[in-house]
């Protein structure tokens, strides 16, 4: 039950509606029959005049002063448990996920084709042409762990012209709204507000959630492995349930891609992926596997630069709120991996501040193998023998990987490549960008646009 | 078959060990740990703090020595006997992680050979593992059998026992099981069950039928019955009562003394379960004997409630809940890390042990002991919040199931 003064926010189609109730099953009913309606009528803008309002969008959030961004840094420091200065940050971005150029590389990227409504797209070296219609109805789940991976869910569905609706985290009711609402501003011609709701109940409320699992075309899962069981059942007979849920990210380091490295810079880069969202989200690194063969000094040098960087990032971005229990876990990592090292006599170095801010595990010995991190700035830094014994290493987890950041020299990158991608891997990039994917680019081994539309083919 | 022969031997050495220390209740002084067994576990007299410091020192000393395992700990912390100096230092002494006897097996070198293995009962996923000596052993006892006399659980009357523990034919090693056996010694005993053991076919069950059948026949024999063990095996028995005979009407001087797998039983019945509260409704036990225990393998001394239902720190150890951030020990009623010390364990490095319970420590309780007492909060460490990050909790699950 939820508390009579509790009261939150959610956007029904271009309305904000004050409750202290989540959505109720006749609520929901309501909202998805106003849904088919405007499925039927086909009642979605043009995509021009989507990206029109985008672009007013990405103008006011680019400016510091814009009243929204403001209450976002103040609603963000107080419902995420992200530091000020790193909210700060990711505002400072945020308007570049909505400009025009972006999205037109995301529709170009998975399309081919920059404008993609009611056209027909060719496609290379053959003469099918497709033309992409929106997938109807679609709901986003949202996870709490990444507050901008929600809104570009969401901006994904508005721009592939969809009707969407937006489940709010319980850890987040306010930053989806308040950005539904600055949506409303810069929407004077109604071309996206009427299609778009954005609605809170708490996960596993299983009567309103059967209503969306039966009623929508496509549900955008965002979040982890327990939530997703929940989404996977009783789905509609006409729903696709795209599925992100829990994914490991790591880094590889050869040797002859330290040798080559200008290893402060190097080290800076991966302080960034580490410490960028406190490694909850599914991009950043928890292990960096260092070549074997790396030699002692070399690997010493790049342990000590790599606290320096995280040192440096944690004075400039101090790490946000954390729970007793996240503090309890890196713990419990610092102190079993010095007790491995004093029962086993292999050599282990656990460095960080005694305030748990960040860590670094270190094992000499190749062949420990996959171990995820308790996340929080904490990276395992791991040695592997060759790329056969990486890519083994991996094998057994094909289905949980995804990002790899890379030092690697130019002649190593496509064998790597291959052999990483073939045991799962779907995403190899230079380090500091690891959270940062390029517009245009595949998520999780696929174009999220395209999962958002519907295609048909036009043969000769 | 050498092998077994020399368990079977271990086995009817522990059990004759418990048995013979019952029939005298009595102990020897081998040194200054010693001092402090006494038969008033709840007094802290003038000298009991300087009992205590000389106590720990001593145990320090000999770990340090004898284990190497703990000796590169305290290098590590830059701690030897030196730091030593009174009772307050005893806070500083380095601690090891209850986690660390989950992962590896930590022996501390002593005079006599014959050890038994104790494991914890696995709830959380992993079971710890500590190897005890005579010694050790025999000091336990002695703690325990005070512990509970002091709180008035001792008794001439006969009983009969259903414990919520693995049948011993099982796995004797298993410390929840070996402290309910110990407890069944506090009264003569007419019989005992156990609710978890094996069928004719040789699978190891929960007999909640059959335990809910003997606790009727116990209740028309008419002498005290006592409840021992997991609580949330105690639970299903008394739902399964109540639904066939109604709510179960205990014969006078009953008891319900818990110990073990209530981290397992918070989930499923949430947070604000209350065990008094619950037994209330299934039973007509007194609230005043309707008793919760904590103890860890780890660490084996006994806090147990007091009719407050407080879990009082016997003179045997001391306790402090720290900050998880920072180790600084934190003042009266704050919730952190509960961090328990014992001189009593010789052969394991366990005298300063950080445990991954949250709890806090209560100044004093208002029951006629007095004294400090550890309220326990629940299980740390497993973080609830939903990530996309793939966690190591999760790696846990997955691998469990493959």
């Amino acid at each position: 039950m939820t508390d009579r003064k509790d009261f939150f926010k959610q956007f029904i189609f271009g309305e904000s509606i004050v409750s202290n109730e989540p959505l109720s099953v006749k609520e929901g009913e309501k909202l998805l029959a106003r849904g088919r309606e405007l499925a039927r009528k086909g009642a979605v803008s043009s995509q021009d005049d989507i990206v029109t309002v985008f672009s007013r969008l990405s103008k006011a959030w680019s400016d510091p002063g814009y009243e929204r961004r403001r209450q976002a840094a103040d609603v963000l420091a107080r419902v995420s448990d992200y530091g000020p200065e790193f909210i700060k940050a990711v505002l400072e971005e945020f308007a570049k996920i909505l400009a025009p150029e972006y999205l037109l590389h995301k529709i170009e990227g998975a399309f081919g084709s920059g404008n993609i409504q009611g056209k027909l797209v060719a496609q290379r070296e053959s003469s099918i042409r497709l033309i992409v219609q929106p997938a109807g109805q679609v709901l986003h789940v949202a996870s709490g762990n990444v507050f901008i991976a929600c809104i570009e869910s969401l901006v994904d569905g508005i721009i592939t012209r969809n009707i969407n609706f937006l489940k709010m985290s319980s850890d987040d009711r306010e930053f989806p709204v308040l950005f539904a609402e600055s949506i409303r501003e810069f929407d004077k011609e109604k071309v996206i507000c009427p299609a778009l709701s954005v609605v809170w109940w708490p996960g596993g409320s299983e009567a309103v959630e059967n209503l969306f699992k039966t009623g929508m075309d496509r549900i955008i899962f965002w979040g982890g492995q327990e939530a997703l069981k929940s989404w996977q059942k009783d789905l509609g007979e006409s729903t696709l349930l795209i599925r992100h849920g829990h994914k490991i990210s790591f880094g590889v380091v050869s040797r002859s891609g330290l040798a080559s490295s200008d290893i402060g810079h190097l080290t800076d880069s991966i302080a960034l992926d580490i410490a960028i969202w406190e490694q909850k989200a599914c991009n950043c690194p928890q292990m960096i596997f260092v070549e074997e063969s790396v030699p002692a000094g070399d690997m010493q040098r790049f342990l000590d630069s790599l606290a320096g960087s995280l040192k440096k990032l944690n004075d400039a971005f101090p790490p946000g709120r954390r729970s007793s229990d996240e503090y309890v876990e890196v713990l419990k990592y610092r102190e079993l991996a010095m007790a491995k090292h004093f029962v086993t006599g292999q050599p282990v170095s656990v460095i960080g501040p005694e305030t748990l801010d960040w860590t670094i595990i270190s094992e000499e010995k190749s062949g420990e193998g996959f171990e995820p991190s308790p996340l929080n700035r904490t990276i395992l830094i791991k040695r592997y023998s060759s790329l056969h014994a990486l890519a083994d290493l991996f094998r057994e987890h094909s289905s949980y990987l995804q990002t790899v950041g890379y030092r690697l020299s130019e002649t190593e990158l496509s064998e790597y490549a291959v052999t990483l991608s073939s045991v799962g891997v779907t995403r190899l990039c230079p380090f500091g960008i690891m959270a940062i994917p390029t517009a245009g680019t595949p998520h999780d081994g696929g174009y999220i646009l395209r999962d958002l539309v519907r295609f048909s083919v036009v043969e000769h | 078959m050498a092998i077994k022969t020399i368990e079977t031997t271990k086995k009817i050495i522990k059990e004759r060990a418990i048995q013979n220390f019952f029939r005298t209740v009595s102990y020897s002084r081998k040194n200054v740990v010693d001092d402090l067994l006494t038969d008033r576990p709840y007094e802290f007299s003038p000298s009991w703090e300087k009992k205590f410091f000389e106590a720990m020192k001593w145990s320090f000393r000999h770990h340090y020595r004898n284990c190497e395992f703990y000796r590169k700990v305290c290098i590590k912390n830059n701690f030897d006997e030196k730091r030593l100096g009174g009772f307050g230092d005893i806070w500083d002494i380095p601690h090891v992680l209850s986690d660390v006897f989950k992962m590896y097996d930590i022996q501390t070198r002593t005079g006599d050979m014959l050890r038994a293995e104790m494991s914890s009962s696995g709830t959380s996923g992993r079971r710890s593992k500590i190897m005890l000596n005579m010694l050790s052993g025999n000091r336990l006892l002695y703690s325990i059998y005070y512990i509970y006399k002091a709180l008035g659980l001792v008794n001439a009357t006969p009983a009969n026992y259903i414990l919520m523990a693995y049948n011993p034919s099982i796995d004797e090693n298993i410390a929840t099981t070996n402290s309910d056996i110990i407890m069944t010694y506090l009264t003569p005993r007419r019989e005992i069950f156990y609710a978890l053991d094996s069928k004719r076919e040789g699978r190891v069950e929960f007999l909640k039928d059959e335990a809910v059948d003997r606790l009727r026949r116990y209740m028309d024999e008419g002498l005290p019955v006592r409840m021992l063990g997991f609580i949330h095996h105690m639970c299903e028995v008394l739902k399964s009562y109540k639904e066939r005979y109604g709510r179960a009407a205990f014969p006078r001087e009953s008891c319900v003394i818990s110990g073990g797998g209530w981290k397992n039983f918070s989930n499923p019945c949430g947070d604000k379960f209350s065990m008094v509260d619950f037994f209330k409704e299934y039973t007509t036990l007194d609230p005043r004997n309707i008793r919760d225990l904590y103890t860890l393998n780890e660490h084996a001394v006994f806090y147990l409630e007091c009719e407050e239902h407080n879990k009082h720190i016997p003179n045997v150890a001391l306790a402090c809940a720290r900050d998880p951030r920072t180790m600084a020990r934190l003042d009266y009623g704050q919730t952190g890390l509960i961090h328990l010390y014992s001189p009593l364990i010789e052969s394991c490095p366990v005298l300063s042990l950080l445990t991954t319970d949250y709890g806090y420590i209560g100044k004093s309780c208002g029951c006629s002991l007095g004294g400090p007492y550890i309220k326990i909060i629940g299980r740390a460490g497993v973080t609830k919040k939903v990530t996309c990050a793939f966690t190591a909790d999760q790696y846990v699950k997955e691998t469990v199931k493959r």
